[in-house]
C-alpha cells in the first residue's frame, strides 16, 4: 500500500503512464523511503511529483516541448546575464567617480534589484561552463527577486491600477520571466557540457536578447540606446522572429529543430516588440488586435510543432 | 556522456536490475555520492528506453506489485564500452603525464625558489624594490 503522498504525486502522471508504471514507482519510492525523516521524504516526493507534471506538459527530453527548451536555453540564460553586466558596468562608474556610497541602496527595493541582476549574471555564467544546477537554481532566485521588486513597485503604483505606469512594469517584467521560466523548464538531462553550440547560443541571447533586459533595468537612463533598441533593432529582431516561425514547422518535420528553437527563444523579444509597435503606430483597439493576433499565430505554430514527430534523439546526448 | 547516465549504465552492465537496485548500484558504485531519487530515475530510464540503450528484461508482480526489470541492450552495451575506452585514454594519459618529472622552474622564480636570487641572499623585500 503506498502512502497518501506517493498516491497525490502519482496522479500528476498522465492516465496511461500512471497504469503502465504506477505501481512500480509507488514501489520504488516507498523503498527509497523506508525509515527516512521528512525531509529526505519530501525530497523525493518532490522528485517523483515534478517527473509526472514533466511527463504531463510534455518537459521530457523525449518529447517535442522538452526538445526545443533544452536547445533554447542557453539562449535565455545568455539574454538574462545583461541585466547583470549593466548592474556591474554602473557599480564600476559610480566607484570610479567616487561615489562608492552609491554601492549601499538606501531603500531596500533595490537591493531586490541588484539580488536579481547578479543573480542572473551568476547563472548565465554557470551555465557557461556548463553548471546547470547552479545556473538553475541562482537564475530561479534572481527573477524570483526581480518579480518581488516588479510587485513592490506596482504596489507603490496601486492607486493608480492599470495606468501607463503599471502596464509598462509588467511588460518589462515579462520577457525575464520568460526567459528564466524557459530556462527553468527545459529538461535537466538536456543540459550538456560546454560546447561550441552552446557557447554561441548564450553568447546569442546576450546580444540579441540582453538589451531588451538591459533596457527594462537601464533604459531611462540612456534614452539614444533606447531609440536605436526600439527603432532600430526591435524591428529587426521581430523580423527574424517571423522568419524563424515560417521556417518552424517545415523545418521541425524534416528532424531540424533550430528554427523552432529560436522561435521560441525570442519570444521574449517578439512579444515585447510586437506590443511597443502595436502601441505606438496603432494605439487603442488596432493595436490590441495586432498583439492578440501575433499571439494566435505563435500559438498556431506551437499547436502545430507540438504535433510534429520528435527527431530520434542523437547518442552522443546522453 | 553525462555522470548519471554513465552510472545507470553501467549499474546495468554486469546484470538486470530493477529499479530499486538500481538506485542502490548508483549509490555502491559512486560511493554514496550520486544518490538517484525516483522519479530522476525513472527520467535517465524513460530517455535510455526510448533511445535503445536499455530495454526491459522481464516483467513480475512482487508482493502484490509491478516490477520491471531493466538490461543493457547491445547498443547500450556498445555505447558504454566507448565511453569507458575514452575515459581510459584519457586516464592514462594523465597517469603518463603525472609521472614524469616535474620540469624545474626558470628565471626569476627559479632564483628565488632556489635562494640564489635577491632575497635567497638575505635581502629585504623593501631592498629589492627599492
Amino acid at each position: 500500500m503506498s502512502s497518501w503522498g506517493a498516491r497525490k504525486a502519482l496522479r500528476l502522471y498522465p492516465a496511461r503512464y500512471r497504469s503502465e508504471h504506477g505501481d512500480e514507482l509507488a514501489g520504488v519510492y516507498e523503498d527509497t523511503t523506508a525509515g527516512a525523516g521528512p525531509i529526505v521524504r519530501a525530497r523525493e516526493l518532490a522528485d517523483l511529483a515534478g517527473y509526472g507534471l514533466r511527463l504531463r506538459t510534455g518537459l521530457t527530453s523525449g518529447a517535442m516541448p522538452g526538445r526545443l527548451l533544452g536547445l533554447a536555453a542557453p539562449f535565455a540564460a545568455g539574454a538574462l546575464a545583461t541585466p547583470g553586466l549593466g548592474l556591474l558596468a554602473e557599480m564600476a562608474l559610480d566607484v570610479r567617480h567616487g561615489h562608492a556610497l552609491a554601492l549601499i541602496p538606501h531603500d531596500p527595493r533595490f537591493v531586490l534589484a541588484k539580488v536579481a541582476a547578479l543573480g542572473c549574471l551568476l547563472g548565465a555564467v554557470a551555465a557557461l561552463f556548463g553548471r546547470w544546477p547552479l545556473a538553475r537554481w541562482a537564475v530561479a532566485v534572481g527573477s524570483a527577486a526581480w518579480l518581488a521588486y516588479t510587485v513592490a513597485w506596482i504596489g507603490l503604483f496601486s492607486g493608480y491600477r492599470l495606468s501607463g505606469i503599471v502596464v509598462e512594469l509588467a511588460l518589462t517584467t515579462a520577457p525575464w520571466m520568460l526567459w528564466s521560466l524557459l530556462l527553468l523548464a527545459a529538461p535537466p538531462d538536456l543540459h550538456r557540457p560546454p560546447s561550441r553550440a552552446r557557447t554561441a547560443a548564450l553568447l546569442a541571447g546576450a546580444a540579441l536578447g540582453g538589451p531588451v533586459l538591459a533596457d527594462v533595468m537601464f533604459g531611462p537612463m540612456f534614452f539614444p540606446y533606447r531609440v536605436v533598441l526600439w527603432d532600430v533593432a526591435a524591428p529587426a529582431l521581430m523580423a527574424l522572429e517571423v522568419l524563424l516561425l515560417v521556417l518552424a514547422v517545415p523545418a521541425a518535420r524534416r528532424g531540424r529543430l533550430l528554427p523552432a528553437a529560436g522561435a521560441i527563444a525570442g519570444l521574449p523579444v517578439g512579444l515585447v516588440g510586437l506590443v511597443v509597435a502595436a502601441a505606438g503606430m496603432l494605439g487603442g483597439r488596432p493595436g490590441i488586435a495586432l498583439v492578440v493576433g501575433g499571439l494566435v499565430v505563435f500559438g498556431v505554430v506551437v499547436e502545430r510543432l507540438w504535433r510534429t514527430p520528435v527527431p530520434e534523439l542523437e547518442r552522443s546526448a546522453v | 556522456m553525462q555522470e548519471p547516465t554513465l552510472l545507470l549504465l553501467t549499474a546495468l552492465a554486469d546484470a538486470p536490475r530493477h529499479g530499486y537496485a538500481l538506485i542502490l548500484e548508483i549509490a555502491a558504485i559512486s560511493g554514496g555520492r550520486v544518490r538517484m531519487r525516483t522519479g530522476t530515475l525513472y527520467g535517465a530510464l524513460d530517455r535510455l528506453l526510448q533511445q535503445g540503450l536499455v530495454e526491459v528484461e522481464s516483467e513480475e508482480v512482487v508482493d502484490g506489485r509491478a516490477r520491471r526489470t531493466y538490461a543493457l541492450s547491445d547498443s547500450g552495451r556498445e555505447v558504454l564500452a566507448a565511453e569507458a575506452e575514452r575515459l581510459r585514454t584519457v586516464a592514462s594519459e594523465a597517469e603518463r603525464r603525472l609521472a614524469k618529472p616535474r620540469p624545474a622552474p626558470r628565471g626569476a622564480f627559479a632564483r628565488l625558489a632556489t635562494g640564489r636570487g635577491a632575497l635567497g641572499r638575505g635581502l629585504s623585500v623593501q631592498g629589492v624594490f627599492a
